[in-house]
């Protein structure tokens, strides 16, 4: 087992032992689970770097780099796929590890030998105190006073690079363990990482996880992200967000950006959120959303269990079914269980409660969350001044009401708070 | 405490009506290293190095746009930037400039704090702990935007110095003229305030922590623009209210020889304008000034530590999940407090020193900036241009022969 920082900067011999050049970096490709090094780049003493094959070099367990034939005449590496260059884009970078969840900082590489084929793998990353003191020149100090300095390393596998492949171009990588996080988890991971790093991660999500993901996030970094993305994308990210986390963002943008974004997105998804802009912030208009799931009161429970089928489709969460006339004023109410054990034949307006705990338009903020928390409700219905119904505030939302700020800035981000 | 806070001081300069925000962003710019080393400056030397100010306000906005376009550019802060390019030995030295650095304006700061203190006949051992406690449970607690209002409220009323500058009647024709005439002492004296005056305009940690505020924040390359306006708004009314502290103390303290010994001798020269009132005014704007910078100096220095060694960091993470940061944080505070209560310190020159200490390593964080604003692959085509090369390596070369010329006078004893 090698580190990498120790081959960096590592004299090169010809094979009259001469030092002919210094490592500058290895190359590995970005897309295997435990990548072998594929190329050395080199500095020689005079003229400009060379990328040679590894075959093309005989490493030595202590770290000693020799060529087979003349620098000259060795062959150039030509870089053919999506490749790494460990020194310049990995070593002292951030990385996702993956089963981890967070971002960390890589302190040094591991690379180990394949004693059948004489191939070096890239096996870890030592995110470790002890590597950061090893490269310091620390380690044979500490070593004389006892001290063992024992690394800390996760396994190649487990990790995901953030930085762009060869040359500048986007890596385009799959990210494919990431995205089979928990939006709670890819959210925690993307406020840790650099700002441009977290596009490219997004740029890896498909629409619905990078909107679960952005809905997760601290309100400036939301903020931040949907104002540097493609406006078609951000529209996109937009339509999948619960309608009052969408309002929310849009209600804090540049006007005329919002209206962009707003005339991009699909017609019935920005009318919901042009209706929830219209309220105060800090009413029970600003927090509701407007997925809501309605029936007829005439329906049967049968009915109704098919139109609310229908609708809570691209719903996230479904607590109640809502009961309201023509007009949309709210008559009643039933939980979804109560649906579901009613007789199939029942008219809906027969079992649903009329004892109805609602909120206004509006009602402050802290009064909505006071009533769903003191009622224990999931979901608070909230009607106009004629008693229509107009959305719902979830317990989720009512939540980050009640639950001081701090908790709530978990994030990492002490410049961008407002 | 510049352009990232724009739209809240656009807020509080909305509720102060008459007050723009760029105003009140160039009077936070100067915290307690700024006021004192100011005020000794016009005490001292009169108007004498006010020439200095025009090169000081052009080297300002030029590093501050870099460090900007920096932030801007690669979306990363200065300390994790030092540590992707340059390694782990380079950022550990790096570290351990901005550490020194950074507790050597935190120890101004508390010391702005206790002279602020002493005006008020609040003796140091009482202000200093208490004020200390203050700013950890500032951030510790979460409720640091209310704070930061307060104080900017407060150092305000430093914004007094201009409209007492005004009314001290200084011959505005020799002001005029030592703005444009250089002079030049060859005395240790001289050459260390001359040091001093360009630490505390530009320091180390402004330069971290902008480029950190301005990556987290996101800008876009296309939005770049509007963030240079801020930055060039921000740098000239730091200068410009610097100019008129000078200028006030100039015309009030250096005509009759009296040196700002004491806080209350700076103070004195808001008399023509405050009367009475003068201490109140500046220790008010004092305390709000150096509790402004003091709540974030130790944070953001642990923020960039942590950051460049890939530690655990952020203000709500516990101790058990981030200690380096929270001990980082909670060591720096309590440190430069402890200084500050050596018996019998003197304020005004320790803040000074600490300006001049300063001034001594922006060189090295200066060539930092200038090595990565300047790498293509980190920069793409957003390198320097020759001006600003010229601009930001002249700073960088004076200031080196400055600290050299002191070297040789006190070893060969001159001056």
């Amino acid at each position: 087992m090698q580190y990498v920082s120790e081959l960096i900067g590592a004299p090169v011999r010809d094979p009259a032992g001469r030092v002919v050049a210094r490592v500058v970096d290895l190359l590995v490709p970005a897309d295997a689970d435990y990548p072998a090094v594929e190329a050395l780049s080199l500095k020689p003493r005079k003229g400009d770097t060379q990328i040679v094959p590894w075959s093309a070099v005989r490493v030595l367990d202590n770290g000693a780099v020799s060529l087979f034939m003349q620098l000259s005449d060795t062959p150039t590496f030509v870089p053919s796929r999506n490749e790494l260059s460990l020194a310049r884009q990995v070593l002292d970078h951030q990385i996702i590890d993956v089963n981890g969840v967070r971002v960390v900082r890589v302190n040094d590489l591991q690379i180990a030998s394949t004693p059948s084929d004489g191939s070096y793998h890239l096996v870890g990353v030592d995110i470790s105190t002890a590597g950061l003191l090893r490269r310091l020149g620390a380690g044979r100090v500490l070593g004389a006073l006892g001290v063992r300095l024992t690394p800390k390393a996760i396994a190649w596998e487990d990790i995901e690079p953030v930085e762009s492949g060869t040359a500048g171009v986007k890596l385009k990588m799959a990210h494919e363990d990431l995205a089979k996080l928990h939006p709670s988890d890819i959210a925690e991971i993307i406020s840790q990482l650099d700002q441009h790093h977290v596009h490219e991660v997004l740029e890896t999500l498909d629409d619905e996880a990078a909107a679960d993901a952005i809905q997760e996030v601290s309100p400036d970094l939301q903020l931040s992200l949907i104002r540097n993305m493609e406006p078609e994308r951000a529209a996109d990210i937009l339509e999948e967000m619960e309608p009052d986390d969408a309002a929310d963002i849009l209600g804090d943008l540049e006007p005329e950006r919002a209206q962009d974004l707003l005339s991009r997105m699909e017609a019935d998804e920005a009318d919901d959120v042009r209706e929830l802009l219209t309220y105060d912030d800090d009413s029970a208009g600003g927090l509701m959303t407007t997925d809501v799931v309605t029936v007829p009161p005439t329906a049967t429970a049968d009915e109704a269990i098919g139109l609310v089928r229908q609708q809570a489709a691209a719903m996230d969460n479904v607590y109640y079914v809502y009961v309201v006339d023509e007009g949309e004023r709210l008559l009643g109410v039933l939980s979804l269980r109560e649906l579901i054990v009613a007789e199939p034949s029942t008219p809906i307006g027969r079992v649903m409660h009329r004892e109805l705990i609602r909120g206004r338009l509006d009602d402050s903020k802290e009064e909505v969350a006071r009533i769903i928390a003191k009622y224990n409700v999931l979901a608070l219905p909230i009607v106009d001044d004629v008693g229509r119904l107009r959305g719902i505030v979830t317990v989720d939302d009512a939540m980050d009401v009640i639950l001081p700020d701090d908790w709530k800035a978990r994030l990492p981000r002490i410049y961008s708070r407002t | 405490m510049r352009p990232d806070h724009w739209r809240r001081l656009r807020a509080i300069g909305a509720i102060l009506g008459f007050l723009g925000p760029g105003v009140i962003t160039g009077a936070a710019g100067d915290d307690a290293g700024g006021i004192a080393t100011y005020a000794s400056i016009g005490a001292q030397y009169g108007y004498t190095l006010l020439w200095v100010m025009g090169p000081i306000t052009i080297a300002l906005i030029v590093v501050q746009i870099m460090v900007a376009r920096m932030g801007v550019v690669t979306g990363k802060g200065f300390a994790e930037l030092i540590r992707e390019e340059f390694g782990v030995k380079w950022s550990a030295f790096a570290m351990l400039v901005l550490l020194i650095a950074n507790s050597t304006v935190t120890v101004a700061e508390f010391a702005g704090i206790a002279a602020a203190g002493e005006l008020f006949n609040i003796p140091r051992i009482i202000s200093v702990p208490l004020m200390a406690v203050v700013v950890w449970l500032i951030v510790v607690r979460a409720s640091y935007t209310v704070a930061e209002k307060i104080f900017i409220l407060l150092s305000t009323a430093l914004l007094t110095y201009v409209g007492a500058a005004f009314l001290a009647n200084p011959d505005w024709g020799d002001v005029g003229r030592s703005l444009v005439t250089p002079s030049f002492i060859p005395e240790a004296g001289y050459l260390t305030t001359l040091v001093a005056l360009v630490g505390t305009t530009i320091t180390p940690y402004m330069l971290f922590y902008l480029q950190s505020s301005i990556s987290d924040k996101g800008v876009r390359v296309a939005d770049y623009a509007a963030e240079r306006t801020d930055v060039v708004l921000g740098s000239l009314l730091t200068t410009v209210i610097a100019v008129f502290i000078i200028v006030s103390t100039a015309a009030t303290l250096h005509t009759e020889g009296i040196l700002v010994n004491a806080p209350e001798d700076a103070a004195r020269a808001l008399e023509p304008l405050a009367g009475p009132y003068a201490r109140v005014l500046f220790g008010l704007g004092l305390f709000g000034a150096s509790m402004l910078a003091a709540s974030v100096l130790p944070l953001s220095t642990a923020y960039a530590v942590c950051g460049a060694f890939g530690w655990e960091r952020g203000v709500s993470r516990s101790w058990s999940e981030a200690p380096i940061f929270n001990s980082l944080y909670t060591a720096l505070i309590a440190i430069a407090a402890a200084f500050v209560l050596i018996p019998g310190l003197p304020l005004i020159q320790v803040i000074v020193a600490t300006q001049f200490l300063n001034g001594l390593l922006l060189p090295i964080v200066l060539i930092f900036v200038l090595r990565l604003v300047n790498d293509r692959d980190v920069m793409g085509k957003h390198t320097n241009n020759r001006a600003f090369n010229v601009i930001s390596y002249g700073t960088t070369g004076i200031l080196i022969l400055l600290t050299i010329a002191l070297l040789v006078s006190s070893v060969l004893g001159i001056g």
